[in-house]
């Protein structure tokens, strides 16, 4: 159970809260007489999530025939799920679901563990991420960069401007200074 | 047989005597009834009476009254028609007395007002020569006063107020410019660039050992 990965089927903190929630409506139907757990698994994730629910409980060898067992099972997951590290993302776009799937396995693959995204889209970061995780903040997106490179460009352009004379309106204009056409 | 004739005899005796009681009785009733039928008779003529000399006193009052109101009204007629003679005549003479009086008043103050205007036009004329001599000369006074220290004033204010207009301007032009970028470039870039860019972040914030 510890290196169980719920990757597949939630993401997100709000994807999680759902998932929970699904869960507990199914452990709560598990001791009902006419209980049928790939129905109620259909019903509550849709047939690939289903196949995939199945897949684990395979996985975990669960007798999907006990009703105990089952109930076990999916309150050990809801812990499993509540006890996961929150990561607060800010990005610059609207991410896809498999956007997410692709960061969450970034996670698995470097961290070795699961994190739930909290995640907040932010045009303005222009591209990147800035990070908030278990209280640090740091921000590695394209924006100060930018901010940077604004700032050089406007400083270097103003001296220039102070430096340039005002012409008097009265004055003539000069032949340098004419155009003919374009 | 002598104890039944005492009894006969007591018992007539006394049946006799209640006869006697009854009629007796009757005799005095109808005494009574004679004398309640006088007093009625009596009480009645009195009543008649009473009324007929209430109504003779009655009719005498409303004649004695009418008469009076006949009297006051007559008096009251004529005292009307007396003294309204008396208050037209007071009224007609008073008209003709305001009359003469308003048009010797008109006169007087006609004459007197075209003599205050003759006066008030001759001096006016110089009075207002006068103040208007004044009134150049002040306008000249503060004009060479504006020159002097209210225009280069004004004008140092004028530019600093360029100055700070330009200032605000360019700021307002440099966040446009910097919000239309960001919004430029951040549409500019693709999605798999996008999320690219986003694992590089989180590349860097692991080297930093952001996620210890």
């Amino acid at each position: 159970m510890e290196t169980l990965d719920l990757s597949n089927f939630i993401q997100t903190k709000a994807e999680a809260n759902d998932f929970i929630s699904r869960l507990g409506f199914i452990a709560d139907a598990c001791y009902q007489n006419n209980f049928r757990l790939d129905h109620a698994l259909m019903e509550q994730f849709g047939v690939q999530k289903k196949e995939k629910f199945l897949t684990l409980l395979r996985e975990h060898n669960i007798n999907s025939e006990s009703a105990s067992a089952l109930k076990t099972f999916f309150t050990s997951l809801s812990e499993k799920i509540t006890g996961l590290t929150v990561l607060s993302l800010t990005i610059a776009f609207e991410p896809t679901e498999q956007t997410l799937k692709a960061f969450s396995d970034w996670f698995v693959l470097n961290l070795c563990q699961q994190v739930l995204f909290d995640i907040r889209v932010d045009r303005k970061l222009i591209a990147g991420a800035a990070v908030t995780f278990k209280g640090k903040y740091v921000d590695f997106s394209i924006r100060p960069k930018f901010e940077q490179v604004l700032q050089r460009v406007l400083t270097t352009t103003a001296p220039q401007k102070q430096t340039q004379p005002a012409s008097p309106p009265n004055e003539h204009q000069t032949l340098e200074d004419m155009h003919l056409g374009r | 047989m002598l104890p039944a004739l005492l009894f006969q005899i007591t018992n007539f005796l006394l049946n006799l005597v209640i006869v006697l009681f009854l009629i007796f009785y009757l005799i005095k009733l109808r005494v009574k009834e004679k004398a309640v039928e006088e007093k009625t008779t009596k009480i009645d003529t009195n009543y008649h009476q009473v009324v007929d000399d209430a109504l003779s006193k009655e009719r005498k009052i409303l004649a004695d009254a009418t008469f009076e109101a006949d009297k006051i009204i007559t008096d009251a007629k004529y005292v009307n028609t007396s003294s309204k003679t008396a208050i037209d005549h007071a009224l007609s003479k008073m008209i003709d007395d305001i009359n003469n009086e308003t048009v010797d008043v008109t006169h007087d103050f006609k004459k007197s007002y075209i003599a205050s205007l003759t006066q008030v036009s001759s001096t006016s004329v110089t009075d207002f020569e006068k103040i208007m001599k004044g009134l150049e000369t002040d306008l000249q006074k503060q004009l060479k006063e504006f020159h002097e220290t209210l225009l280069p004033n004004l004008e140092k204010e004028l530019e600093s107020y360029k100055q700070a207009r330009i200032k605000q301007t360019e700021q307002t032009i440099i966040r446009v410019i910097q919000e239309a970028s960001q919004e430029i470039l951040n549409k500019t870039i693709s999605l798999n660039d996008h999320q690219h860019l986003v694992i590089q972040s989180l590349e860097k914030v692991k080297q930093e050992g952001g996620f210890e």
